[in-house]
């Protein structure tokens, strides 16, 4: 799996004929060098080799053989793969609500991901000039990030809170005083996902960051000689920008899709939601390691997760020609 | 140099893995794997042959103690801790406390811990625990079963403490918690706002419990009221989301949250007693006695917003601290029948663990917490009602003479009326009944919030309609209740 | 010649106020959209700040509204219990904010700039490790501190950030350096530098912008972050809680907090103060232009 590296076979020796070979000898040949290289590069790669080991390879190991019992925080009776037949029945209850979790979470994802980054991407555009006060202008834009998880949850709650017979929310307060019905938010199945997706509006501060970061990475001479060449706003922007930009977009849809996939925190904030709407893949591991003790069950559960998100970070990658990088 | 680099390099990289992996298994203890029931007899006999049951005041030993943050918890341990030092001089005694957001998590997270690495002495001997928690702690075999511990010591006997509580204590025929105290839902008043409303406090009839009809008449009277501010005052508050208002009232109308049928339990929410309960509560909203389900701590009645409170006795001083003029009645009866009066009752008490590392010292102190002076101790802070049967109708006893904000007619006697009779716990009523224990918690969850959604979410007009009203609510935590139980029996 | 000299001065004159004018348009639509745009993200910023100047029956009232009837700045004083706290905090958020860019930039390097045996294994080694959720990983992660002891101490929170920052930066690192062209060690190979010579002297001055990034980023993480410490520091004394550790547990004990959202809004104001004063000092850095020192245009 590699970044985008596709001309791997100049570090073999022998070049482009040595996939067409069948003799053995030729084909995966280490050179002196390459292979005091490595161990230069393993040096480098020590600590993060150490930490892996011990804080990552153990936990992750010791799960796994928790996914083949039926472990439930205490003690181990069985061991065996019932967990994971009884997930692919998709007639037990368990695995319906695993199916059920993985379609509300892959939905939630696919719209967030679409949403944030297209809207980061035309807010950092927006932002990147040179205008007075600007750098204050991105600070308020980049406040809201700055709210801690559980907090924002009860403030998004406080403004988007629906009752039929009750406390409303501010938005919902607004709407009534001017007449009109309220509208549902969170507390009505079809309303509540798009209600999720929109409140990451607020979390785009981050994003427009980082990529405001990599637009002023983009040599100041391209743009110079685009303009000098007579091309317009739009064609710089489609020639220049975006492609010199697209590692940093690349990163962002890679980090979102792992990080939409395990979203947890609105757990917290919003319970599992109506009609288990914001009962995701993460937040079903959980109720069932930690509400229904069944640990064993929620490792399995995991790691189909694991499978399922490195499946599609592998997709991305295969198919991530459109990187641009600078090394290339 | 052929490709035995490569190879090398992938055979480094599969025996590392395999090192780990069989280095994680082996790290994990073998108390872990239980393939066999365990003879629970055999086991406690093991334990109870290293207690010394003839433990006296002199005594010496360790003992370590947690409960969690909360204020209350901490003034009553002290206050144990108080008296158990001066009985116990010689016993050293380390007392913790732990947040108490995720006080359950951090129990549960040490005793995986331990059962994973052995080291059970890091464990405390004692931690407090709710009446709620037992059946979960005991799934994950953190609880020792005193009732052992009761068989082989003849200066206690579990049958001196109030049966009930005793009960709600119990998972299955043991005793998993010494329990501290028997609290109960009664209904407070403003003195004041009753007073504005015009209705005397003969009126509410403080010996006894007022009928249905009269707390109905009694809402319409104090609906109206303004706190001085000019604000409306509500008639009542109440936290219906709550198994200990809830379940008695649904028991009362004959409902029932769970049912056996065939030798599995199902859920028996989504029946007409169900619907005509929380119909009551709904009309309660409706007729404007009550904001929507009521409030978590209470904070209307606290803030002067309302007459009256269902609330319970291990809040008094809280209470008590920011309404100067409480009263207290019995539990009115919500039932037009007068022979369906149940009222909720419930405890919290002191656990020991399975391992613990001082089973001693632990049942000195459990012993202590049910003895005469540890609840006198406990009940001189105001917010408890004896668990020790005697003192329920000792006039001398200490909780009876708390005096409430200089009050010294306080209606104490409204906490035990018609005790015997009327008390009802969660446990007994339905917690006993579902199987397996590990489904207990969701669908403890899944009523409560039923009732909460029920509230919050069915409009004026059409209440009882099948399609949008309280029966969609119902169905949908019907199906909630034996979706948790089928999970949990591994469905 | 005079007549075409005076129709072009004439010409470039008014084109320049057109031009001017054109301007000024400019700002002033660009700056209302982003006023408009402001209103809508700024909106829980908003409420927060105006709930923590509240008094408190109008915060824990019924009715719901944005300004507030009420002016009580005297919520802040709630800050003066936290500073015990403080120290604590600023101790481990140091640490972290400094070896988690620090390795994550040691590890991207070889991935970035060298080819070598096991790279793409050695790659999609660490990006799994971020794709297991964290709730499973909790029990065993807890069981190794707890067997070691270090659950209850500070430790515990700062010890994994010397063994590669995570994952994600490593990847986000990665990216910025191949934003890099490779003329630069290019140069240095030919003259026979080493690896770490490269890295030393070339590459880390120029992702110094991703550093600070990371840095930032680390900062707000572990500022606001109470769950982890929740789980670590629950079994310690309160004096080695984190700021929003004691934060969220005075919120959830039934104490005086947990009734006065006022208060508690004016702490968490209060809270977010210095990430966002290290943003404003920082920002520059962080979206500034990298200097391509070294290379001819």
């Amino acid at each position: 799996m590699s970044i985008g590296i596709k001309h791997n076979s100049i570090a073999r020796g022998g070049g482009a004929l040595s996939s067409s070979l069948p003799c053995r000898i030729k084909k995966h040949r280490y050179s002196k060098r390459m292979l005091r290289t490595s161990l230069q590069c393993w040096v480098f790669l020590i600590p993060v080799s150490v930490g892996m080991v011990v804080f990552a390879a153990t936990p992750i190991f010791m799960s796994l053989f928790f996914s083949f019992t039926n472990y439930n925080g205490a003690f181990i009776s069985q061991i065996g793969l019932f967990n994971f037949k009884r997930l692919f029945d998709f007639s037990s209850v368990a695995g319906e609500r695993f199916l059920n979790s993985m379609r509300v979470t892959f939905i939630y994802v696919i719209a967030n991901m679409a949403f944030c980054t297209v809207l980061s991407y035309a807010l950092a555009l927006f932002l990147h000039r040179k205008m007075k006060g600007i750098g204050v202008v991105r600070l308020l834009f980049y406040l809201p990030c700055l709210i801690p998880g559980f907090i924002s949850g009860f403030i998004y709650m406080a403004i988007f809170r629906y009752s039929a017979s009750g406390t409303t929310g501010l938005i919902n307060t607004w709407l009534l005083n001017l007449g009109l019905p309220q509208a549902t938010f969170f507390s009505a199945k079809s309303t509540a996902i798009p209600t999720l997706v929109f409140t990451s509006v607020f979390g785009l501060g981050g994003g427009m960051i980082m990529l405001l970061a990599a637009f002023s990475n983009i040599p100041p001479t391209l743009y110079e000689a685009a303009r000098l060449d007579g091309a317009g706003y739009f064609k710089q922007l489609f020639h220049i920008t975006i492609p010199l930009s697209t590692p940093i977009v690349f990163y962002n849809l890679v980090t979102s899709l792992i990080a939409g996939l395990q979203t947890f925190g609105t757990y917290a904030a919003y319970g599992t939601g109506p009609e288990e709407e914001f009962n995701f893949m993460a937040v079903e591991i959980y109720r069932m390691a930690f509400s229904y003790h069944n640990y064993g069950l929620a490792c399995a559960e995991a790691y189909l997760l694991f499978v399922i998100v490195g499946l599609l970070s592998i997709i991305m990658f295969k198919f991530s020609g459109w990187v641009h990088y600078g090394d290339d | 140099m052929k490709y035995s680099v490569k190879k090398t390099f992938r055979a480094v990289l599969c025996a590392l893995c395999v090192a780990v992996m069989c280095f994680s298994a082996a790290a994990c203890n073998g108390n872990m794997f239980r393939f066999d029931d365990e003879e629970l007899d055999s086991a406690i006999k093991e334990v109870l042959d290293t207690v010394d049951f003839k433990a006296d005041e002199s005594y010496s030993g360790t003992l370590r103690i947690v409960t969690n943050q909360e204020p209350d918890q901490i003034t009553i341990m002290n206050a144990l801790l108080d008296g158990f030092k001066k009985k116990y001089p010689s016993v050293t005694v380390e007392y913790d406390n732990y947040p108490s957001a995720g006080y359950k998590d951090t129990l549960t997270n040490m005793n995986s811990a331990c059962s994973l690495n052995g080291k059970y002495e890091t464990f405390p001997d004692v931690f407090w625990a709710s009446n709620t928690d037992v059946t979960e702690y005991q799934s994950l075999d953190m609880l020792m079963p005193v009732d052992y511990f009761d068989g082989r010591d003849d200066s206690f006997d579990f049958a001196n403490l109030v049966q009930i509580m005793v009960d709600d204590c119990k998972v299955g025929e043991h005793v998993y918690l010494m329990p501290r105290d028997s609290d109960r839902m009664v209904m407070y008043y403003n003195k004041d706002f009753l007073a504005k409303a015009g209705v005397s406090e003969e009126e509410l009839h403080p010996e006894r419990a007022l009928t249905k009809s009269e707390f109905m008449a009694l809402m319409d009277k104090c609906k109206n009221v303004k706190n001085d501010e000019g604000k409306d005052v509500s008639a009542l508050d109440a936290f219906w989301n709550w198994e200990s208002l809830l379940w008695p009232l649904l028991h009362a109308y004959g409902g029932s949250v769970v049912k056996e049928e065939n030798g599995v339990t199902v859920s028996a929410l989504n029946s007409p007693e169900t619907l005509e309960t929380y119909k009551f509560i709904k009309e309660l909203n409706i007729k404007g006695y009550m904001t929507e389900g009521g409030t978590g701590n209470y904070w209307r009645f606290k803030n002067k917003l309302s007459v009256f409170l269902f609330g319970v006795r291990a809040t008094l001083t809280d209470l008590a601290a920011n309404i100067s003029n409480i009263g207290v009645v019995p539990m009115p009866n919500l039932h037009d029948n007068e022979d369906r009066y149940f009222v909720g009752t419930g405890c919290s008490g002191y656990a020991m663990y399975r391992h613990a590392a001082n089973p001693t010292s632990a049942w000195l102190f459990q012993k202590y917490v049910a003895s005469e002076e540890g609840q006198n101790a406990i009940s001189a802070t105001g917010n408890n009602i004896p668990v020790l049967k005697e003192l329920f109708d000792d006039d001398n006893a200490v909780w009876r003479n708390v005096t409430v904000n200089g009050n010294e007619n306080f209606n104490h006697n409204a906490y035990i009326y018609k005790y015997d009779t009327a008390s009802l716990t969660a446990q007994t009523g339905y917690r006993e009944l579902i199987k397996p224990i590990t489904a207990i918690k969701e669908v403890s969850k899944a009523f409560e919030d039923s009732i909460k959604y029920v509230l919050q979410n069915t409009t004026a007009s059409d209440y009882t309609d099948e399609k949008n009203g309280i029966p969609k609510f119902l169905r949908s935590y019907h199906r909630d209740i034996n979706n948790a139980i089928k999970i949990a029996s591994g469905k | 010649m005079t007549t075409d000299f005076y129709t072009c001065s004439t010409q470039l004159i008014s084109s320049s106020r057109r031009k001017a004018r054109k301007t000024a348009l400019d700002y002033i639509v660009k700056y209302a959209v982003a006023l408009l745009l402001l209103c809508v993200v700024l909106l829980p910023v908003a409420f927060m700040l105006f709930q923590s100047v509240m008094s408190y029956p109008e915060s824990s009232g019924l009715e719901m509204h944005l300004f507030p009837h009420s002016f009580q700045p005297s919520n802040y004083k709630i800050i003066l219990d936290y500073l015990s706290q403080l120290g604590n905090t600023l101790l481990v958020v140091a640490i972290n904010a400094f070896f988690i860019p620090l390795t994550a930039c040691i590890t991207a390097f070889p991935f970035a700039r060298a080819k070598f045996i096991g790279k793409k294994v050695a790659f999609a080694i660490i990006l799994a490790t971020v794709m297991v959720p964290a709730s499973v990983l909790q029990i065993p992660t807890y069981t190794m501190y707890a067997t070691v002891g270090l659950t209850g101490k500070l430790a515990s929170l700062w010890i994994q950030s010397f063994f590669g920052g995570g994952a994600l930066n490593i990847f986000l690192v990665i990216q910025f350096m191949r934003t890099l062209p490779k003329e630069l060690d290019e140069a240095a190979l030919i003259d026979g530098a080493s690896l770490f010579r490269i890295f030393a002297v070339i590459i880390m001055p120029l992702v110094f912008n991703v550093f600070v990034y990371i840095c930032i980023n680390t900062v707000i993480a572990q500022w606001m972050d109470f769950q982890g410490p929740l789980m670590y520091l629950a079994t310690g004394s309160e004096k080695s809680y984190t700021l929003a550790l004691k934060f969220y547990v005075d919120y959830t004990n039934s104490t005086y907090l947990s009734d006065h959202y006022n208060e508690m809004m004016a702490m968490v104001v209060c809270m977010s103060l210095p990430p966002v004063a290290l943003f404003l000092v920082f920002q520059q850095r962080m979206i500034g232009g990298i200097k391509i020192g070294g290379l001819k245009d």
